[in-house]
């Protein structure tokens, strides 16, 4: 009988300890996940984290080392077009890049990113590939 | 034309081979339906041969081929360009799971029928995603002359990040660890349809143990490229497209524990019918995710659409495999479990291994949450959001410390019950050897010689946290601890896990030489935490600027400029030759520059970092494109305008024409005013006749700065000016990464430890025979 109960408690407290610990990382997540904006929404957000993603229009790449300065205008998946001026760490081979997501916030119109993400460019399609069959 | 036809219908004859092979085998009839099975395979392998050879043979005319390839591609890269595409990864996908299905299904024994319908019909489902998504469509606009398609010259080329030697190893390693994720999967699955839980346990275990560590040998390799290229951001982002293989890793890892309490205890054999068919289900999952555009843009890693049908197929793979596990599982699975022995109270390894288990199965919920996190968020905030690697971070060191406690102490636990002085006192050795090395971590961290070469400027000083501790520090965990304290502490956690596990290899080996496996994993898996929390948590970093003349200090390294390895600046071999002089050592260290031609805009410079490995640290040196004006374009001015340069300021004052402009040697000047912090003077830009021509002169301002008049507009008096420097000036990245060794040391070891773990637990008696539980690991815990 004590043996029965003892069994119980054990995965009572097994399960509160799991539902707790489960809950407490989607409380974590709730609170710091950083939303994807397109250019519009961005212009409309106040935020601080926001996930701008897009492509790079080359022809408006400045990639300044010397001075520091990296800009260009990035082309969301609307087609919509935004400035984006980098602030943080230096970042490479852009212009090989095909898509990038710049993380920061807007301002006076323009995104100031802070961090930026180059897409790892695998099995990225050179051709379309919705062919089908 | 002919070796893409027969690629395609070799993907078809798969399909109706494995359906054929999954419909007899069902209707009982074993030697046709292995004989479609096989056939099934072979259709699937010589489509990938087919594919291959399109590849080596530069077949361009077909889409694939021409997107994922080009002329000039080394052979390896055109062979590993084969799965550089979303088609052919899929088809490799099905290549691995059809050769793990070949090595296995002899040795399934009783569950073969069950086992080889479920992986006939998943193998007649893959083959008919590739039917859809296929790689063997030819260029729609291809030109066709006389009923020949004409061969485009060349392709788009592999993308040039993509073009490291682990784009040849890694893939192939990961998805071999895929494939194995169906052998656990259908045998679970057929397990419950035979209703026995039992006799399977022994016979999944090897597989289950070569599966996880295949797997995190794939992991441990993309870590490294990753690693290894500008940008990725280290070895581990915890991006969804990671997580997809970094949950089922996890829960293999689970399901092989569980495995163990099962084959000891005969307990746990619901749990185990569960959690065989668990990694596969959520790979499959997090597959769908990537791949159907689900997760949008919140991934690093991008994927191309796929094709309508064969996303429905992949939906339909998991939907019909989540309802096969759960539905076997509450029918039969739950009914199994209760042949399942009685607890015994106490502690005892059983406990540890609850614990474990328990542990192990949050962190990959809570990876998957994570994974899916895009996906959830967008249903229910209307938005997608993503987690970022911090937040993992902060979320799962909880989870990360309790883990390596229990891997550093459940070693020392017998089956039987123990005491927790019993327990306490056979760790207390291996306490005292981390307390100790910690100890000497702490006075290696605080003397002035850590860091060999980067002792000055950046030297860290631990007490106040400068701001390169503290940044790596909340970086890597986002408590509010004394950056000291936090690195020490898991440090000594690191360590103790990885005494404990020596010291029990030791206790061990003496008795069975190959039954060490678990013990030398755990080892490797303390070995790479530790590695991965010193490398970042004592990094240093700092962005400078090297003129070509100028040997400049960065970090505590002197960097000399020492040209370059190639005249051709456009070849993809090409690298600067930098001359490093550290207190510690001197070397030439080699980053790749080249330019890749751009129509566009201006060319674009590709770099890769160079990494000298010491056997104490790691130092990572980019070197970008140089910067050869102090301008970005060609400044224009009229007269009287100013525009500034740097941080000066230029003014077109005014200029002066030659009396007569037709001479031989006529010349033409700008005034300029050149103002820098308050201090102003005069330069002349000058513009002479020659023969060919008008030609700028360059003058020189001082030791950095010449300029140039480019060109003067008689309409409206502007003029254009340039401002070349004196030498070249590289921008260059240096990082200073401690101890990186210890990742690559803990992941050999890892790997080792679960080969011999399936060598050891590897099973010779591939029938229906009845299999003697092997205890060996288990007799010295007792003895002792």
């Amino acid at each position: 009988m004590y043996v029965m109960r003892s069994k119980r408690t054990g995965a009572i407290v097994t399960g509160i300890v799991a539902l707790a610990a489960l809950s407490g990382i989607t409380v974590a997540f709730l609170k710091s996940g950083s939303p994807y904006v397109t250019v519009a929404e961005a212009k409309g957000s106040k935020g601080d984290s926001l996930h701008l993603a897009g492509s790079i229009d080359l022809a408006t790449l400045r990639d300044d080392r010397i001075h520091n300065k990296l800009s260009f205008t990035l082309i969301d998946r609307t087609g919509a077009r935004m400035q984006v001026v980098h602030t943080g760490e230096p970042v490479n081979n852009l212009g090989e890049a095909k898509q990038v997501v710049a993380i920061g916030h807007v301002e006076n119109g323009v995104f100031v990113s802070e961090k930026m993400l180059v897409k790892c460019p695998t099995k990225y399609e050179g051709v379309d590939s919705k062919s089908g069959a | 034309m002919t070796l893409g036809l027969i690629g395609k219908g070799l993907v078809f004859l798969a399909v109706a081979a494995f359906l054929a092979s999954g419909i007899l085998t069902l209707l009982k009839k074993p030697a046709p339906g292995k004989w479609a099975f096989y056939l099934g395979c072979l259709g699937i392998f010589g489509a990938f041969a087919s594919l291959a050879t399109l590849f080596a043979t530069e077949q361009f005319q077909y889409e694939y081929v021409f997107g994922h390839s080009a002329k000039d591609l080394p052979i390896a890269y055109r062979v590993a360009a084969v799965w550089s595409g979303q088609q052919g990864s899929f088809l490799l996908w099905a290549v691995t799971s059809a050769l793990f299905a070949l090595v296995v299904m002899p040795f399934t024994g009783k569950y073969r029928r069950w086992f080889s319908t479920v992986y006939a019909f998943f193998l007649a489902s893959l083959a008919a995603i590739l039917a859809y998504e296929t790689p063997y469509n030819l260029i729609k606009e291809a030109i066709v002359d006389k009923g020949h398609v004409m061969r485009p010259p060349s392709g788009n080329g592999l993308t040039p990040a993509l073009q490291n030697y682990w784009v040849i190893i890694h893939p192939p390693t990961i998805f071999l660890g895929f494939g194995s994720l169906t052998v656990m999967f259908a045998w679970a699955i057929a397990a419950m349809l035979e209703r026995d839980g039992k006799t399977w346990i022994p016979q999944v275990r090897p597989w289950a143990i070569l599966s996880s560590a295949i797997l995190g040998l794939g992991l441990c390799m993309g870590g490294f490229w990753a690693y290894e290229t500008l940008g990725w951001g280290g070895f581990w982002a915890w991006d969804p497209v990671e997580n997809v293989s970094f949950v089922p890793w996890i829960f293999t890892i689970a399901f092989y524990h569980g495995i163990m309490v099962q084959a000891a205890r005969n307990r746990w054999i619901a749990t185990n019918l569960l959690m065989g068919g668990i990694p596969f289900v959520l790979f499959t999952f997090g597959t769908l995710m990537t791949r159907s555009g689900l997760l949008g843009d919140t991934s690093v890693h991008s994927f191309a659409e796929m094709n309508r049908f064969a996303l429905w197929i992949l939906a339909g793979i998991l939907f019909v495999s989540l309802a096969l596990l759960f539905g076997a599982w509450l029918g039969r699975g739950l009914k199994l479990g209760r042949e399942s022995a009685p607890r015994k109270e106490g502690l005892d390894r059983e406990s540890a291994f609850s614990s474990g288990v328990l542990l192990l199965t949050l962190t990959g919920t809570a990876a998957a949450l994570g994974m899916a996190w895009s996906f959830i968020s967008a249903l229910v905030l209307g938005r997608a959001h993503v987690i970022e690697a911090h937040t993992y971070q902060v979320a799962l060191v909880w989870l990360f410390i309790p883990i390596l406690l229990l891997v550093a102490i459940a070693p020392f636990m017998g089956w039987r019950k123990q005491s927790a002085s019993e327990l306490s006192g056979r760790f207390l050795n291996a306490f005292g050897l981390s307390l100790g090395v910690t100890g000497l971590c702490l006075w290696l961290f605080k003397s002035p010689l850590w860091g060999a070469g980067t002792a000055g400027q950046t030297k860290p000083s631990l007490e106040d946290g400068s701001p390169v501790f503290q940044a790596a520090t909340v970086d890597l965990f986002g408590l509010h601890l004394p950056p000291l304290w936090a690195i020490t502490g898991l440090v000594f956690l690191a360590s103790f896990a990885a005494f404990a596990n020596l010291w029990r290899i030791g206790e061990v080996f003496r008795r069975s030489k190959m039954s060490i496996g678990g013990f030398v994993s755990h080892t490797g898996v303390a070995i790479l935490m530790a590695g991965l929390i010193i490398s970042r948590g004592l990094e240093h970093h700092e962005v400078a600027v090297v003129p070509k003349d100028h040997p400049t200090k960065v970090l505590d390294y002197e960097l000399a400029y020492d040209g370059m390895t190639k005249k051709d600046l456009f070849d993809r071999d090409n690298t600067v030759k930098m001359k490093m002089s550290g207190p510690g050592d001197s070397y030439t260290a080699t980053p790749g520059l080249y330019y890749l031609e751009n129509p566009d805009s201006s060319d674009k410079a590709m770099v890769w970092p160079h990494i000298h490995h010491h056997p104490l640290y790691d130092v990572y040196l980019s070197v970008g494109a140089p910067t050869l004006y102090a301008n970005e374009k060609p400044m224009i001015l009229k007269r009287g305008e100013s525009a500034p340069l740097g941080q000066a300021n230029v003014k077109f004052v005014d200029w002066h024409a030659p009396a007569d402009p037709r001479s031989a040697d006529a010349k033409w000047t700008a005034d300029l005013v050149l103002t820098y912090k308050d201090q102003s003077f005069k330069v002349a830009a000058e513009m002479v006749r020659t023969e060919t021509g008008m030609s700028p002169t360059l003058t020189k301002i001082n030791n950095d700065l010449y300029v140039a008049m480019l060109g003067m507009n008689a309409e409206d008096g502007s003029i254009t000016l340039q401002w070349p420097l004196v030498e070249p000036r590289f921008p260059v990245e240096l990082f200073y990464k401690p101890m990186t060794f210890l990742v690559w040391l803990g992941a050999g070891i890892l790997f080792l430890g679960g080969t011999l773990s399936a060598l050891y637990r590897r099973n010779r008696q591939p029938s229906t025979a009845k299999v003697v539980e092997p205890t060996v690991e288990d007799a010295p815990l007792t003895a002792a």
